[in-house]
């Protein structure tokens, strides 16, 4: 199966995708690993935005989507950039999108480590490889 | 009936006879192998057109069967295909009101948030042909049709499908100018890659830059002059075998397109994204392109030619005229949607790059 996992921080969304089991997986299009809305977009801008995102979804065979799940208030749960980004994601998504919390990401994470052969090695990416881990079967 | 029945073919007779809903308004038989009629669907209550061609007794009619396979927005739908005969076939499709890309491109001048929109539109098209694993092999600005502000792809005569052992399909002898390097040569081949370069190409002309589609335009001098003593010689075959292998090598070495020719107001970050798709290391599919698309697009002064000048649309708020009165270039500017324009001394004054770069700086353009 093929599995993207995206980070959402800001109007930035860092792709990551995986096809594979958690056994045995390699990483796909990784020259597909960041789209950004610019701020104020205009419906122009959400068009092309939508039109990549659905894309690469379609040329990658995605079939499942983890999202980072965000915190309801305080820290962490994002500002009106991030609500927009999400709420497009979800709307325009091809295939199924799961949000996924924190601290099961780092739970997976602790758990199978050893698993995680071909994380990247930035911080951002390596979250974003983390959730499509956990879309793996 | 706005056309003469009796001036027609006898095959679009036929086919008018089996549509007595469709009132035709216009015969097009400009194309390679077939007629196009265009007009309105008394039932359907739209505008239609009616594409009928010929093909091999022996040939798979496979053309409304791929195009009924795919629903996608950017992808010309067909409403119903039937069979003349052994040799003839026609399918309805919806009509676009403003024809094919390359007669708009000839007649009008687009802005670049447009240019933007059409290019990733037609590779959102293309995305959903090579999803069913199909390369339409024959993109060009003639093949792609334009209804309000929507790019569809058309033509799919030279569709095939994609090998699952190889990943590739048979290179197509259509239109040299637009063939990929990999479709010339001993053992010319197609892929995925092979259509985003034609889109490439495609996207160059939304941006500004010709591509003659006479191909002795693109010979240098010396080529000319050979090109001149073969003419002399009287080997009509010689001459279009040299132009071809004149143009094959432009291809090769990715010098078809003149970069020194895109219009100086596209921002560098796009014509990279351009470059890239049609020479050096190639985009491997529509979705790598779109990526670089959609981030070179942010944020997109929306520059339009209009005439003699040049006009920026509704930047945060304001619109400018650039136009050259003199010797001089001259800047005007009004709040978008208002009608009088205002000279700007300030900003006016000296040839039209430099009164680019200074209005560049001024607004913040990228």
């Amino acid at each position: 199966m093929v599995s993207m996992g995206i980070l959402l921080k800001g109007s930035v969304a860092r792709l990551v995708t995986l096809s594979g089991t958690r056994e045995g997986h390699v990483l796909v299009g990784e020259r597909q690993h960041k789209l950004e809305l610019p701020h104020n977009p205009t419906q122009a801008e959400v068009d092309v935005f939508v039109r990549a995102f659905k894309a690469c979804c379609s040329d990658l065979s995605v079939d499942v989507i983890s999202i980072n799940k965000r915190a309801t208030s305080g820290q962490g749960a994002g500002g009106p950039s991030t609500f927009l980004t999400e709420g497009i994601l979800l709307a325009t998504s091809p295939c199924p999108v799961a949000s996924v919390h924190s601290a099961t990401v780092r739970a997976t994470h602790r758990r199978f480590a050893d698993l995680e052969r071909v994380r990247p090695t930035t911080n951002e990416l390596g979250i974003a490889y983390d959730l499509a881990f956990e879309g793996l079967k | 009936m706005a056309i003469d029945a009796a001036t027609l073919p006898p095959d679009v007779s036929s086919v008018l006879d089996q549509f007595p809903d469709f009132d035709a308004a216009e015969f097009i038989d400009s194309g390679a192998n077939g007629y196009v009629l265009t007009g309105m669907h008394a039932k359907l209550k739209r505008q239609v057109a009616l594409k009928i061609y010929y093909h091999e007794e022996s040939e798979i009619d496979q053309e409304p069967t791929l195009i009924a396979a795919i629903s996608h927005e950017n992808v010309l739908r067909v409403h119903d295909a039937r069979s003349l005969s052994e040799t003839c076939s026609f399918f309805m499709t919806p009509c676009a009101n403003y024809g094919d890309l390359g007669s708009h491109l000839r007649k009008y001048s687009i802005s670049t948030v447009f240019a933007h929109q059409l290019l990733t539109q037609l590779l959102s098209g293309l995305t959903a042909l090579h999803e069913s694993r199909l390369v339409h092999r024959d993109i060009k600005p003639e093949n792609l049709l334009v209804h309000d502000e929507t790019l569809l792809i058309a033509d799919f005569g030279s569709v095939r499908r994609v090998s699952d052992d190889t990943g590739v399909a048979p290179a197509s002898r259509h239109s040299i100018l637009y063939r990929p390097p990999e479709a010339i040569g001993d053992s010319p081949y197609f892929d995925f890659s092979s259509d985003t370069y034609q889109a490439g190409l495609v996207g160059c002309q939304l941006f500004g830059v010709k591509l003659d589609s006479n191909l002795e335009a693109h010979l240098t001098q010396p080529q000319l002059v050979k090109l001149a003593r073969l003419k002399a010689a009287g080997d009509q075959f010689e001459v279009s075998k040299y132009v071809d292998s004149c143009i094959e090598r432009r291809i090769h070495s990715g010098t078809l397109v003149d970069w020194r020719k895109v219009p100086f107001f596209v921002p560098k970050s796009l014509v990279r994204c351009l470059k890239r798709a049609v020479c050096g290391a190639r985009y491997g599919s529509c979705s790598e392109f779109l990526f670089e698309l959609q981030r070179a697009g942010a944020g997109l002064p929306n520059w339009i030619v209009d005439g003699e000048s040049l006009v920026l649309r509704d930047w945060h708020g304001r619109d400018y005229l650039l136009s050259i009165e003199g010797d001089d270039a001259v800047v005007r500017k009004r709040s978008t949607g208002k009608k009088r324009f205002i000279q700007d001394n300030q900003l006016s004054g000296g040839g039209l790059p430099v009164v680019y770069s200074r209005l560049r700086r001024q607004l913040g353009i990228g």
